[in-house]
């Protein structure tokens, strides 16, 4: 009880929760497994029908994953700092002289959060403004990533996958063939 | 701007779990089965189940992950805050730090108090905030200095400014930071970390919407979407498919049953009986065939 308490009023697990990639990896890890096996479960629809989607939803959890290990935390985050730092509202924000890169940010951030920087009121406001707009681009390439190109490729992706698993599919499916 | 500046700071300060990934939901509901509708390998029946499934999940996740999460949060983090602190004051008895009162207050925290005063924190940036009451803001002080208390014991580290800081990141060298010599007693050393009201409550809030949105995902959504989708496949699984499937069936059965019928004596016996009943039958009302 006492470890469970400490880890749900932790500073760590607020800090790593309000991480919107966490929040989309985690809950996307876990739907990988479980709603395949849901799916398989379902005896509303034939063996086929539930074999495609259970493949079609394996797929994306774990294509969407990867796309977003490899373009959300790199290009967006990357990219995405440098493009806020270039907006009009941000330009002005003296908080950010000298942060020139999202891995310094997170840095001052870390430090901020935990009580370790004394800032103005405003610098305070500016450096919160700042973390709340990398979030919103993170939900715009998530969006963008996960809502439009991965179920486009994943589609694709389907009828192969399942022609490579034929043969690894039980002899029950050989049977309803004959 | 105002609504902006409070958007990007709720999404910096207080992000939830619950908002990107009821977000995504949303658009996923749309794009899914769009997606799915253009697979031209998978068959009618396929498609239909796999879109009827992309939607329900989606929509449960989207109504789910917003409603259920938000009531978990609004009922379960005063309890945990509670819980926390009865657990602190446990520990802290060994230490001595706190007297007896104090430690009573620690293991009765008023949750309400703790609530009202967690919630006016998260609307403090709304035009309808409703003033604290007193008693709670003279509560809340109450905790904070028995916490600070505890601190206080312990070993602080110093802060540095904003620009020390960043300039220390510049020159890949960060800023030295003169530490206090933490006191060198045992009871300063075995000090268990205690957090402020406010910040328990913050930080519990935000780690419940995650536990919530993890638990619906893995073990409510998928099972209701069973529930759901099984009188939904009656009604739109393609139909035409498997009469199109019985017809050729049928026409092979049709052609098939003449020969059958040509190749079997007996039939062809009765056949002959039945011809030379038709001959009596009509020589019967006087009719020759």
């Amino acid at each position: 009880m006492g470890i469970g308490l400490n880890v749900i009023t932790s500073n760590t697990a607020s800090k790593l929760v309000q991480d919107s990639a966490f929040q989309v990896l985690s809950e996307g890890s876990l739907k990988a497994v479980a709603r395949p096996a849901f799916t398989l479960a379902d005896r509303s629809a034939s063996l086929d029908a539930r074999k495609y989607s259970a493949t079609k939803e394996l797929i994306f959890q774990s294509v969407s994953m990867a796309m977003y290990f490899a373009i959300i935390t790199t290009v967006f985050q990357k990219g995405g700092y440098k493009f806020l730092k270039n907006l009009p509202k941000f330009k002005k924000y003296e908080a950010l002289n000298g942060i020139n890169n999202i891995k310094d940010f997170t840095k001052v951030y870390d430090e901020f959060s935990k009580g370790l920087i004394s800032t103005t009121a405003e610098q305070a406001k500016q450096l919160q403004h700042t973390k709340g707009g990398m979030e919103v681009i993170k939900m715009i390439g998530s969006g963008l990533i996960l809502t439009i190109l991965c179920p486009l490729v994943v589609a694709k992706m389907v009828s192969p996958v399942m022609n490579a698993l034929k043969p690894f599919i039980n002899p029950e499916n050989k049977t309803e063939q004959k | 701007m105002g609504k902006i500046d409070n958007i990007l700071t709720t999404l910096g300060t207080n992000n939830s779990s619950q908002i990107a990934t009821a977000v995504l939901a949303g658009f996923k509901m749309f794009f899914l089965p769009l997606a799915t509708a253009t697979d031209k390998t998978a068959s009618p029946e396929q498609k239909t189940y796999t879109i009827l499934r992309d939607i329900i999940m989606e929509a449960l996740a989207l109504v789910t992950y917003i409603g259920v999460t938000g009531q978990v949060q609004k009922h379960a983090t005063a309890p945990i805050c509670k819980a926390y602190y009865k657990d602190k004051a446990k520990k802290l008895a060994k230490t001595g730090l706190l007297t007896q009162e104090e430690l009573d207050i620690l293991s009765n925290v008023d949750s309400k108090k703790i609530k009202m005063a967690g919630e006016d924190y998260l609307n403090r940036l709304s035009p309808n905030r409703k003033e604290l009451p007193k008693e709670v803001s003279q509560y809340i002080e109450k905790l904070n200095g028995i916490v600070e208390k505890v601190e206080g014991s312990g070993e602080k580290p110093l802060k540095q400014t904003l620009e020390t800081f960043v300039s220390g990141l510049k020159n890949s060298k960060p800023a030295e930071v003169v530490k206090p010599i933490a006191k060198e007693t045992g009871k300063a050393a075995k000090n268990p970390e205690i957090l402020k009201p406010l910040k328990v409550f913050h930080n519990t809030r935000i780690a419940l919407s995650q536990l919530s949105v993890w638990v619906l995902a893995v073990a409510i959504i998928p099972p209701i979407c069973n529930a759901v989708i099984a009188p939904l496949m009656k009604k739109f699984s393609p139909k035409t498919d498997s009469n199109a499937v019985k017809k050729p069936m049928e026409q092979q059965t049709l052609i098939s049953k003449p020969t059958l019928q040509s190749n079997n004596a007996v039939v062809k016996k009765n056949e002959a009986v039945a011809s030379f009943r038709g001959c009596y039958t009509n020589y019967s009302t006087g009719m020759r065939v």
